[in-house]
């Protein structure tokens, strides 16, 4: 078939746009010079040392030249040194599920990029990505190409072999990135004497009769969010139960807190802000959380609030909101129709997630506060009406990950009254 | 761990029985919690122990005509469960284990504002599960709000209590796709004196000697690389599939046509987007799957053939895959997808997804595909090149579920080639 003059005509411009567009080579960087390997952790279980780091957003774009961070992926480096008689087989899966395969982020990326441009970053990303197996004796290293998540690093991975399997999990920090609790002196907060461990039957009085029932304003007089979440367990074991559940950590300065900044314990903000939301919507979920003077045997025992904050109510934006919540008809009906006004749904959230992720060894509810009925709800915190059964979700956080059925109960009134108040 | 045993089958066979004069005698002595009627008549029941669980997912169709509200349009899909606990102590029905990223009913009602005004969290929250408890010696029954499947709708349902966690696996079926493979009669494919039982050494041979590739209808063009063995019986390999995420692919209509220009163009998300079909053995594949991720761009693809072989009595088959990493344009479909080169990445993904979702007894290699290096790739039919090692993967698939510490390497052919 003959190709009409007039085709060639209209192509050739489009072809030389395209060309003019398609120049650039490209030249990805040394991995083994890279500046961020400063940073590695390094883990050994079972004869398997893995080491891992994670470059920053202008580290990933000194190293392949490209801006992954702006595209949502986060390259992770990790050496893996099989001290096994085995060979080893690290699962990609168990870091991201989702993860990205070498070749699709050079794809990905193929636009600006000449055709020997595309070959070469396209090798790059070939050569410098991690292999799966690792000979006994031997040593593999190489990238990951995950979906990127605020914060610091937080990941499982998983190195199996015939009928064996071994399980770490990893936080690498990043650099510019401080999460709140980070800026929070710990040893600070409470003078020796306000200090108090508690034997075991000693901490149900103190959460029921000494914890107030809420947040306050920063004078301290004015009732704030419910305090409707405790949880027991050492630093590491909060962050490891967030990171876990796939909660963002936060800068003390991130726009989202503005709400949780206002909520006071023992005269300042929360000392930790977690938040959660969902991929294809605008809900979030927070949890705010304060370390108490407490200890139960030793342990931190954290209390705070888990709430979930929705952009669109439907119900109208924030200016009418502050104006009509002061109409009583209206406050009934935003308690009746809105998402942040339903904190038991909140707390039960939270609970299973701890849960689902292996964090949960024991759980029980102490009471916290009247029951708020919806038709009379409760004006607390940032002007937003809420109604709750009243109750404190009480968890103690395990270190080492745990099956679902692996978790106590603490049966006892509580949960009666629980049942009692479902409705038939 | 998961512990639960896989009874869907079974579970599919039962009939709910509430309307049998001698049950309901027995229901009446449980105390009536909350009561929701089911969306349907594909009710499907499972029991363990002193715990029995019935379960109905309601179409996009019912689903507005329960609700009100075109849920399904704001990926909200409604699942009935009706719980009966005739234990002495209270349980927990957890709606994380049914779905990770649940709706609660307040975010369902407040997803359903934004397609319908009149939207009220009241008539969610009567209808839904509220609280995870459930009294003990007592039958209530509600929705929970999860994310859209449609198709199959697989999904889990924890029953926990202390010390003990029934965990039930469901597969309920929602009108709207036509899947392919419903149609297969899958006895008839091999006249019977073809069907033969091999022993592991013959297994190996034969799937050695299979067709390396994929070919074009007319059986000239030699497409994608075989690249992968399951062994299983078809509801085992369905379920471990659905299990760990896969999609069931519909046959190629006008509609669902339409529907994947749109979301190639958009980038969106249209999950049961049709394949094209694929030849081996003369025929086009009995079954496909795929894996969505963001986009319509970033999916992977898994066709099946069922093989006259059969190994301790379960059925062999032979199967492709691919990672989509693009669109690109071409003369002949207009779009298609552009393929990860490395085959061999993909193949060793499917490994731990099927591993991950419980379902993999153990593994290994054999020849069959013939290696082509990255610098002398091989062309697939729509001219995407790729790249091999030439191994063919076989899984074994499980029949309950497998932890991955438990999953058997074997070695099929000599070490060195079996790459162990």
């Amino acid at each position: 078939m003959v190709t009409p003059p007039w085709r060639s005509a209209l192509l050739l411009p489009l072809l030389v746009l395209l060309t003019a567009c398609a120049i650039r080579p490209y030249q990805g960087q040394q991995l083994a010079q890279a500046g961020f390997l400063d940073r590695v952790v390094v883990q050994e279980i079972g004869g398997i040392t893995i080491s891992a780091a994670v470059p920053d957003a202008e580290e990933t774009e000194a190293l392949t030249g490209l801006d992954l961070y702006a595209q949502g992926i986060q390259p992770v480096w990790l050496r893996v040194e099989n001290n096994s008689p085995t060979r080893s087989r690290l699962a990609l899966w168990s870091i991201d599920r989702d993860y990205f395969s070498p070749i699709e982020v050079a794809y990905m990326n193929r636009r600006p990029y000449s055709r020997q441009g595309y070959d070469a970053m396209q090798r790059w990303f070939y050569q410098n990505a991690l292999p799966r197996f690792t000979e006994s004796g031997g040593v593999s290293e190489g990238l990951v190409f995950t979906h990127l998540r605020p914060g610091t690093k937080g990941f499982n991975l998983t190195v199996f072999a015939n009928k064996t399997a071994h399980d770490f999990t990893f936080f690498v920090p990043l650099p510019g990135f401080v999460p709140d609790f980070m800026e929070v002196d710990f040893t600070a907060l409470y003078a020796d004497s306000e200090l108090r461990d508690l034997a075991v039957g000693e901490l149900r009085p103190v959460l029921e009769n000494e914890l107030g029932c809420c947040a306050t304003d920063a004078s301290g007089e004015l009732d704030g969010a419910p305090l409707n979440t405790v949880l027991i367990g050492t630093g590491q074991a909060v962050r490891r139960a967030m990171l876990r559940g796939e909660w963002d950590e936060m800068r003390s300065d991130d726009p989202r807190r503005i709400w949780a900044q206002a909520q006071n314990f023992q005269g300042r903000p929360p000392d930790a802000v977690f938040s959660k939301s969902r991929r294809d919507g605008d809900e979030r979920i927070q949890l705010l959380l304060w370390m108490s003077p407490w200890q139960l045997q030793g342990t931190p025992v954290w209390v705070g609030t888990a709430a979930y904050l929705t952009v669109n109510h439907g119900l109208g934006g924030p200016a009418e909101l502050d104006a009509m919540l002061r109409d009583v008809k209206f406050l009934r009906r935003f308690a009746q129709e809105s998402v942040t006004a339903d904190l038991d749904s909140a707390q039960r959230f939270l609970l299973q997630n701890i849960w689902y992720n292996g964090s949960l060894a024991l759980t029980g509810n102490v009471r916290g506060m009247p029951p708020v009925t919806v038709d009379n709800p409760r004006v607390g915190f940032g002007g937003v009406a809420y109604f709750t059964d009243g109750f404190r979700l009480v968890a103690v956080l395990s270190e080492e990950p745990r099956a679902l059925d692996e978790t106590q109960f603490v049966y006892d009134v509580v949960l009666d009254e629980l049942l009692s108040g479902e409705n038939p | 761990m998961r512990a639960g045993k896989l009874l869907a089958l079974a579970a599919a066979c039962l009939a709910l029985g509430l309307g049998q004069a001698a049950r309901a005698t027995e229901v009446s002595e449980l105390f009536q919690g909350k009561q929701v009627p089911p969306p349907n008549q594909r009710i499907q029941v499972q029991r363990q122990g002193d715990i029995v669980v019935a379960t109905a997912v309601p179409s996009a169709a019912e689903t507005r005509e329960i609700f009100g509200v075109d849920l399904y349009k704001k990926n909200v899909q409604p699942v009935w469960i009706q719980l009966e606990n005739r234990r002495n102590v209270p349980v927990l029905l957890t709606p994380m284990g049914v779905d990770q990223a649940y709706f609660t009913p307040r975010e369902t009602a407040n997803r359903g504002r934004e397609v319908s005004v009149g939207a009220r969290a009241q008539d969610f929250e009567k209808r839904g599960h509220l609280r995870l408890a459930v009294r003990a010696n007592s039958i209530q029954s509600g929705y929970i709000f999860t994310r859209v499947d449609e198709g199959t709708k697989s999904f889990n349902v924890d029953i926990v209590s202390e010390d003990d966690a029934q965990l039930m696996t469901f597969f309920v079926p929602v009108p709207g796709l036509k899947i392919d493979h419903y149609e297969k009669e899958w006895d008839k494919l091999f006249p019977e004196d073809q069907i033969r039982d091999v022993s592991l050494p013959e297994l190996v041979a034969e799937l050695e000697s299979m067709p390396c590739c994929v070919v074009d209808a007319k059986g000239k063009n030699r497409g994608d690389p075989l690249n992968l063995v399951l062994i299983g019986d078809n509801l085992d390999l369905y379920y471990a599939f659905l299990r760990a995420g896969w999609d069931e692919t519909e046959t190629i209509h006008g509609a669902s046509l339409w529907k994947t220009a749109a979301s190639a163009l958009t980038g969106g998300l249209y999950r049961y987007s049709p394949v094209s079909a694929l030849y081996v053995f003369g025929r086009a594949q009995d079954a496909a799957f795929q894996r969505a991720r963001t986009s319509i761009h970033e999916r992977n693809h898994l066709r099946i053939w069922m093989t006259p072989l059969r190994y301790e009595g379960k059925p062999v088959w032979i199967g492709q895959i691919s990672r989509d990493i693009g669109v690109r344009l071409t003369w002949k479909t207009i779009t298609t997808h552009k393929i990860d080169p490395d085959v061999d990445e993909t193949r060793e993904f499917l490994l731990e997804d099927l591993a991950y979702a419980q379902s993999l007894k153990g593994y290994g290699y054999v020849a069959g595909v013939g290696a082509a290096s990255y610098d002398a790739p091989r062309g697939n039919l729509t001219g995407d090149p790729y790249f091999t090692d030439g191994k063919r993967l076989v899984l074994w698939i499980a029949e309950e579920p497998t932890g991955l510490d438990e999953i058997e390497v074997m070695v099929l052919t000599s070490p060195a080639e079996s790459g162990q």
